[in-house]
């Protein structure tokens, strides 16, 4: 089989960013919206798009600067909300040991939800794919479509159709089933996968919105390899 | 509304509460040889995120637990989740669970 080089990885990570573009439509448009609702200017939006490149963040930060909250009070809020995405840059380690530093510090700024889950993905099937021009390709791809979402919503404003006829609300929650899919490969990630699930809910619910996903994640992968190892014995 | 350029600098600071939790640990791990015991965890993290971001989403409406056939997000989730039983191939899961969405949105 032949070796692939950098550009087509690069090319294969933007093709596997699609169904992410398709995602960030509906939701920036959204975003872009409620900015320029506020008073967000079109280079407002993209600045803040194509610096921060953190969706949740971004709706909440949009909602604080039009409520007139002070500057301190949205960043550290910010790093709350994005503080999971430490979880997903350790999951990356083993698979991008012995990179370049300057090529490692380029890809995490595109570390997002969406990004790592694809990303993520296509490092544990073990395809020869996966590395920094995979993920150049496919978190240019996201960034660039998050940036062009968001700043057109502030555009058109209030002429947005209306996108949920089209399905596309869909978008992301079926490519992450799709991902959850082809990672599941034992009865045991499906276990984890689910619990994870259940108890990220449950931790919302009780007024855990920042940590749910951390908190969750970790506790069930521990206990998971914890039982893992006591059944050994 | 802070002026553009104030505006610029607030970005400038959540990027850089943002991009530290994304760079440091990636940069850091990737040059130590991890505990086996980190390696094992690390094995399911990743789907253990996915169920972690992907349950509150489907069930959450409003804030509030939705398990109804109201709830379209979850009613095409789980149609999707069957579909993904049959193929691996994000285009058709994806593709197809927009199509589902699209239909219960229009016909109901």
């Amino acid at each position: 089989m032949e070796h692939l080089n950098r550009k087509h990885r690069f090319l294969i990570g933007m093709k596997d960013a699609l169904p992410i573009v398709l995602g960030y439509l509906p939701i920036g448009l959204t975003l872009g919206v409620a900015a320029g609702k506020v008073g967000f200017l079109f280079r407002d939006m993209f600045a803040m798009s194509a610096i921060v490149f953190a969706g949740s963040a971004q709706f909440i930060g949009v909602d604080m600067l039009g409520q007139g909250i002070a500057a301190a009070t949205i960043i550290t809020t910010t790093f709350f909300v994005n503080f999971r995405h430490f979880m997903m840059s350790s999951a990356y380690a083993p698979y991008l040991h012995g990179k370049k530093l300057w090529a490692l510090a380029l890809v995490s700024f595109g570390i997002t939800d969406e990004s790592f889950a694809v990303g993520i993905t296509k490092a544990k099937a073990g395809e020869e794919t996966f590395g920094i021009a995979y993920l150049l390709g496919l978190e240019f791809t996201a960034w660039f479509a998050w940036l062009s979402a968001t700043s057109l919503g502030v555009l058109v404003g209030g002429l947005i159709p209306n996108y949920q006829q089209f399905g596309l609300d869909f978008a992301l929650a079926g490519m992450f089933i799709g991902l959850i899919a082809i990672m599941a490969k034992t009865k045991v990630h499906l276990a984890v996968c689910l619990a994870s699930g259940a108890l990220s809910l449950a931790l919302y619910m009780i007024g855990m919105t920042n940590f749910n996903v951390i908190i969750a994640a970790i506790v069930v992968s521990v206990a998971a390899v914890g039982v893992g190892y006591a059944v050994q014995r | 509304m802070p002026s553009s350029a104030n505006l610029l600098t607030i970005f400038i600071g959540m990027f850089a509460v943002t991009y530290l939790p994304r760079v440091l640990p990636l940069t850091i791990l990737s040059r130590m040889k991890l505990p086996k015991f980190v390696i094992d965890v690390l094995e399911y993290i990743p789907i253990a995120i996915l169920g972690a971001l992907l349950v509150p989403t489907l069930l959450l409406v409003d804030g509030r637990i939705d398990i109804s056939l109201d709830n379209y997000l979850l009613l095409a989730a789980v149609l999707t989740g069957i579909i993904s039983v049959f193929t691996k191939k994000i285009f058709v899961i994806v593709l197809s669970g927009i199509a589902i969405m699209a239909l219960l949105v229009n016909l109901f």
